[in-house]
């Protein structure tokens, strides 16, 4: 009997599937059996002898030192490192998860430790892989927003996930609460039925499910969706309720604000229109703008966008719509149409956008009546203003016209003045020089005999004077009507008497053999200007007299008609030549072909004015070599 | 004794300078106009000219320059004579290259002791 105890003994030592290692007190290896060799990958009795230390990985040894030696001196039964992960150290160097329990014996007063070491690994990787679905499962709550729980129908208490705890805003970590924890974070008029509804399903077993709102600690409020089903337990403990969590508070406020904003669009006064795009019929349009067409919602569903729109055509309808394809929004004026056929002016912005699925576009429009009122006020205000700036910029002109006619008559006078003196200067120098040289030479002439030589610079002077004295008056004459100084003075003239006057007058004056010839038709008497009429006969004559050659002959023709006095004086001299016809009438103009004759250019200038006094004309007919004929016609005045 | 042309479409001047440089005894020849003026001076070149600028035909600036030639190469004295008596005319004959500008109306013993001082 004893042998076979001790047979049996060895064979628990030998045959055991744990490992036990026997240790003395100086930590070395006594014994090991057959597992604990197999488990450390040693080889039967290799073990023996060996520090303990050499199962134990390199960085664990001196903590393992220092613990042997207080269980030495007090040694207990217990489990090792509780709590810690131990690891074991192959022969081959590999290390793997162990746990270990301690015990002790005294043999013949020695003391020795037994270690029981079994493989902890697959153990490990059990709970890791538990670990691991756990935190997926906890994972896919925190994705899902949805908590779990598990109550316990008999004690009440509810085991929470993670997820659970942070839906309502507790740490997140799973946790165990008494059965009514939850109640206090409910909505308060939600408690109630939550209750009743746990206390129902724990009699009906049926599942249930019910909105509830949440207030967390911090006082957000939580919109969740709570399932509970009943689990009956068929292994002897209590029955379980399983509730699942949903927080779905993102979607009634999503839900809420879509409704805000579904009551804004509506109660807008500006009118809004949804259009399909495809088939361009209204889909939605607001109370704003079913109020301002005077139409009902159902008039104005499936109708055409189009049919509001005031003279538009689908064509420059299409081009708005492609324009808003391309440029995200369109603003454009328009006219709507009402219902009862009247319009009003609004500003449209036209976008894109969807309703579900469906492509649409969105019309807002405002009504412009008064921005069209107050534009066209302004049109019309810019517009009488366009005008009176106009009117003044035209009276303006009128004024800039006539200052710039009397600067340029200034200018012309001015000019004309210094014209005047250079021709003065120069006019006045030739007789001058004239008179000077012969009142020198009559003083050489001393003797008797020379009386012819005097008397001859004696006639020079004279008729150098006197041409100094017609100079003289043709620029008296010029200066006075040039600065209005002449008026007509009408009385009655005799013509036939006048005209024979200054024939007798001239006849000085004529070359050798030159002679005038007087021809009268008609009345003799008239009323006008004796003084003009004289004067404008003596300029003609004195140049026909001095553009005539010697034995020339001159012919004055007079003739009064009904209306008109016509006077001419023809001459058969020098003539005009034909490119110098256009400037006879240019003050200080004297013709290419005058050669030494003196003269101011003056002559015409002054019976073109005198005539212009008297309401006359001055025509002329010349031919170079062949002479000229100036003709004046005067309309009569009446009495 | 010296010859004098004179160049002047005037006739009572043209006369009266002839007779009162006659008178001084120089020996004297007239042309009416420019162009006859350069004929009579090419066809007889005189000790000295008087000459009109305001003239048919060719002015007294075209006569000298016409003559200018045979005036710088013979040293003949240029002398205008004339109406034209404007600021910008003086101007224009002090630049002219002549020997003198003289206007009208000339003080006949001056005009006469200054010819005599040239020749």
């Amino acid at each position: 009997m004893n042998t076979n105890l001790e047979q049996f003994r060895d064979a628990l030592f030998l045959e055991a599937t744990i490992g036990m290692v026997v240790v003395d007190h100086t930590g070395n290896i006594l014994l090991a059996n057959p597992f604990c060799e197999r488990m450390f990958g040693y080889k039967p009795g290799e073990l023996d002898g060996l520090e303990i230390e050499s199962l134990i990985p390199q960085k664990y040894r001196n903590t393992h030192h220092n613990h042997r030696s207080s269980f030495q001196n007090a040694p207990t039964r217990r489990e090792m490192g509780t709590g810690l992960k131990l690891l074991g150290l192959r022969k081959d160097e590999s290390t793997f998860p162990v746990q270990i329990s301690l015990s002790h014996t005294e043999i013949g007063q020695v003391r020795y430790s037994i270690a029981y070491v079994s493989d902890d690994s697959k153990r490990q990787e059990l709970l890791a892989a538990m670990d691991q679905s756990k935190s997926s499962l906890d994972r896919a709550q925190r994705m899902a927003s949805i908590g779990s729980f598990v109550a316990d129908v008999d004690t009440g208490q509810e085991l929470w996930s993670a997820q659970l705890c942070e839906i309502f805003d507790l740490p997140a970590r799973d946790s165990s609460f008494p059965g009514d924890f939850a109640y206090q974070y409910l909505h308060p008029e939600d408690r109630e039925g939550v209750r009743i509804r746990f206390q129902q399903i724990c009699i009906d077993q049926k599942s249930t499910q019910s909105n509830v709102r949440i207030i967390s600690p911090e006082g957000k409020l939580k919109h969740v969706i709570l399932k509970r089903e009943y689990i009956k337990s068929n292994d002897g403990t209590s029955d379980k309720i399983a509730g699942l969590v949903r927080d779905i508070t993102e979607l009634v406020e999503a839900r809420n604000f879509s409704d805000d904003v579904s009551h804004i669009i509506e109660e807008s006064l500006n009118e809004i229109y949804i259009i399909d795009a495809a088939s361009k019929q209204l889909l939605l349009v607001n109370k704003g703008a079913r109020r301002k067409l005077g139409y009902t919602l159902q008039e104005m569903k499936s109708m055409q966008h189009l049919k509001i729109l005031l003279n538009y055509d689908e064509q420059k309808y299409d081009s708005f719509l492609s324009r808003v394809d391309t440029q995200q929004q369109v603003v454009f004026d328009a006219k709507h149409l009402r219902k009862d056929g009247s319009s009003y002016p609004v500003e449209i912005h036209l976008q894109k956008s969807r309703l579900g699925l469906r492509p649409a576009y969105i019309a807002i429009a405002l009504d412009i009546t008064e921005r069209v009122e107050y534009e066209q006020a302004l049109l019309k205000h810019a517009d009488t203003l366009e005008k009176r700036i106009f009117e003044r910029t035209k009276e303006l002109a009128k004024s800039e016209a006539s200052l710039k006619q009397a600067l340029s008559k200034e200018r012309e006078l001015s000019e004309l003045k210094s014209r005047f003196v250079s021709m003065a200067s120069h006019e006045f120098r030739t007789p001058l020089t004239a008179i000077l040289s012969s009142a020198n030479l009559i003083g050489k002439y001393e003797k008797e005999n020379q009386q012819d030589k005097r008397i001859k610079h004696l006639n020079r002077i004279e008729s150098s004077v006197r041409n100094l004295n017609i100079i003289l008056n043709d620029f008296l004459s010029l200066e006075k009507l040039e600065t209005g100084k002449i008026k007509a003075k009408y009385t009655q003239v005799d013509i036939f008497q006048l005209v024979n006057h200054i024939i007798d007058e001239l006849q000085a004056t004529c070359k050798p053999g030159q002679h005038i010839e007087h021809i009268h038709e008609g009345n003799q008497l008239l009323f006008s200007d004796e003084f003009l009429l004289n004067n404008m006969l003596i300029n003609l004559l004195s140049n026909a007299i001095k553009y005539s050659p010697n034995d020339g002959k001159i012919i004055v023709r007079s003739n009064i008609t009904d209306s008109l006095l016509h006077l001419s004086v023809q001459d058969f001299g020098i003539g005009i030549p034909e490119e110098d016809q256009k400037h006879i009438f240019t003050t200080f103009f004297r013709a290419t072909n005058v050669g030494a004759e003196q003269g101011t250019g003056l002559g015409i200038t002054i019976v073109k004015r005198y005539l212009d006094l008297l309401g006359g004309e001055l025509t002329f007919k010349s031919k170079q070599d062949h002479g000229t004929t100036f003709t004046m016609s005067i309309p009569l005045a009446r009495n | 004794m010296s010859r004098i042309l004179i160049i002047e479409d005037n006739l009572e001047i043209r006369e009266n300078l002839e007779e009162l440089l006659e008178l001084e005894g120089y020996q004297v020849e007239t042309a009416a106009d420019g162009q006859y003026g350069i004929e009579a001076a090419n066809a007889h070149w005189p000790d000295l000219i008087i000459c009109d600028i305001s003239m048919p035909r060719k002015d007294g600036y075209q006569v000298f320059e016409a003559l200018s030639a045979s005036i710088a190469e013979r040293q003949t004295p240029f002398i205008f004579l004339t109406a034209s008596a404007q600021e910008s005319d003086l101007a224009r004959g002090r630049v002219s290259g002549a020997t003198a500008y003289l206007t009208k109306p000339y003080q006949p013993d001056e005009f006469l002791q200054y010819l005599a001082s040239l020749l």
